[in-house]
């Protein structure tokens, strides 16, 4: 079986050909088109070195969109690890209907985001039939115009952020919490521990590195579903609110044709990801 | 106490529940509805008379049924397409020799951690150069390796007692006989759990397939149901937007119910990458 050595390279060779072609060699080649201005068609590129990134922090976009991308990961991911605990928590303690409770929190993570986007649109209804603003309206407050305001439309954004993520979350919550054994909770009960003790004692101490890994996947996560998201509801909009990093990025490949500056956008996204990779690995080895 | 607890706790997960189908039964709810109702206020969440009108209008008010064509054919391909890469390479990697083979391997499982819009431009760029640009082999060729798929085969191969493969190379069988009579029947179940994982990715794309083709007869079914809302801007006809919502998310939540438990624990397994 190992006579002939060139035989494991020959069994990976359809995968790497593929992987070099559509994406190292376009990762590679990003990096070298930061350092260029060209507008994508012109047979020849300008050397403009590090101009590209300078015009990065002049811009005010892209600082909006930076700002906006950070607001987005960061209270998506709160919002959804902290309900995702909760409700863990609460499963694990045994609820009657447990496998149909477990993949209706689930079934968000499946549907495709198109679809997603296309539905909240119409929950998020500008007006008093939408499925939001009725619900809101039996307490009394008044129709808001959600996805339409440009006060309203990233916190809008959240929510469907949120939803989608937490049964992903959950399911890795439950299996942290599966993890920690019944032992400890009996020696806290002979000890004479209430529920909240051993709660606070030896749940969330043995939970840690799962919160961790989840807190860190999850921001990936949110990165890799915004551009969809955005692109069905709000296309950015209204007035910017919801321009993100990946959706700016596109609009200046795409629309302005300005490569150059794009791909340095794209390498301040790759850095930000790399970064949160470099974290995530690092806990995955100390655990 | 007992009891008040248990009834919270109860409350709590059912009341979420229904928060996180509530979109679902909205979407399914106005798919059924006459026109007449869409708007109603109070909400009225079963119609009166069921108006599969809805269905009929959005399956003929744009390409659906070619769109859909679409999707299946790219979601066929790219399944066979990831399969076929990434058992071989599974294989290497789990029973193979070869210098370079940790870097390497390595190196294929950076591809999970970045987001497509990283290499968006050069990829345009290496598709046009390739003449992939608005094809359907567009849609499929660049996407028929997965770092994910191979990390995972390649986990179960590692479990397979070596013994077997080694009496079937003893009686002659080369590489490709081993994997292919010995190898895969044994590795069923995480060959159908790889099946369901790109299954449900390549029918979910968005992002690329945007990229990639702009002729309406080449777009798939994410593609198309985006259009159609786009179109629909002005004087949105919900019914319709809501009918072909849901059958654009039928095939995924049917492999969902089906196979429910595998869906979640292979997802959670593979870190929810997409």
């Amino acid at each position: 079986m190992k006579k002939n050595k060139y035989i494991g390279y020959l069994l990976i060779l359809p995968t790497y050909i593929l992987f070099a072609l559509f994406f190292l060699i376009p990762l590679l080649y990003s990096f070298k088109l930061t350092f260029y201005e060209w507008n994508g068609f012109s047979p020849t590129m300008e050397f403009v070195g590090l101009q590209n990134y300078m015009m990065l922090f002049q811009s005010q976009d892209f600082i909006n969109a930076l700002k906006n991308t950070v607001v987005y990961a960061g209270s998506t991911v709160i919002l959804a690890v902290f309900i995702s605990l909760v409700l863990s928590v609460v499963v694990q303690d045994g609820i009657k209907g447990y496998q149909t409770i477990k993949g209706i929190y689930f079934l968000p993570h499946i549907v495709s985001l198109v679809a997603v986007g296309v539905v909240w649109s119409w929950v998020f209804l500008p007006n008093s039939s939408g499925l939001l603003n009725a619900i809101i309206g039996v307490f009394g407050l008044e129709s808001q115009k959600w996805l339409a305001d440009p006060n309203l439309a990233m916190g809008s954004l959240v929510i469907i952020g949120v939803w989608k993520s937490i049964g992903y979350n959950m399911v890795i919550f439950i299996a942290g919490l599966l993890s920690i054994p019944e032992s400890l909770y009996e020696a806290a009960k002979i000890d004479g521990a209430t529920k909240l003790q051993s709660f606070t004692k030896i749940t969330v101490p043995m939970l840690k590195p799962t919160m961790f890994f989840v807190m860190v996947s999850a921001t990936i996560y949110s990165l890799f579903q915004v551009f969809d998201i955005v692109n069905v509801t709000t296309g950015g909009g209204p007035v910017g609110s919801t321009e993100m990093l990946v959706t700016y990025l596109y609009k200046v490949g795409f629309e302005q044709f300005q490569i150059g500056y794009a791909s340095a956008i794209a390498f301040v996204l790759f850095i930000m990801t790399a970064l949160i990779t470099v974290i995530q690995k690092k806990f995955i080895e100390e655990r | 106490m007992k009891k008040v607890s248990a009834l919270l706790k109860h409350s709590i997960i059912y009341l979420g529940a229904v928060i996180m189908i509530l979109p679902f039964l909205w979407m399914i709810s106005t798919s059924l509805k006459p026109p007449n109702e869409i708007f109603e206020v109070p909400i009225r969440w079963i119609p009166s008379e069921f108006y599969f009108e809805n269905y009929v209008n959005a399956v003929t008010s744009f390409p659906f049924v070619d769109f859909f064509i679409n999707s299946v054919i790219v979601t066929l391909c790219i399944i066979v397409g990831q399969l076929v890469t990434s058992i071989l390479a599974a294989y290497a990697f789990a029973r193979m020799e070869f210098k370079g083979k940790n870097l390497l391997f390595l190196l294929l499982l950076s591809g999970l951690m970045l987001p497509a819009q990283t290499i968006m431009i050069p990829m345009v760029l290496m598709l046009k150069e390739l003449g992939l640009l608005n094809t359907l082999q567009g849609l499929i060729i660049p996407f028929s390796w997965s770092a994910l798929i191979v990390f995972l085969l390649r986990q179960f191969f590692l479990k397979i007692p070596l013994e077997i493969e080694e009496a079937a190379a003893i009686d002659g069988c080369n590489v490709f006989q081993i994997i292919g009579k010995i190898v895969m029947p044994i590795s069923k179940p995480i060959i159908s759990t790889s099946i369901i994982l790109i299954f449900i990715y390549g029918w979910n794309q968005y992002f690329w397939p945007l990229l990639i083709v702009n002729k309406e007869e080449l777009y798939t079914l994410q593609l198309g149901l985006a259009y159609f809302k786009e179109q629909n801007v002005i004087e949105t006809d919900w019914g319709a937007l809501m009918a072909g919502t849901t059958l654009t998310m039928l095939p995924v939540i049917i492999v969902f119910l089906l196979f429910q438990k595998k869906v979640i624990e292979s997802i959670a397994f593979s870190g929810g990458k997409e």
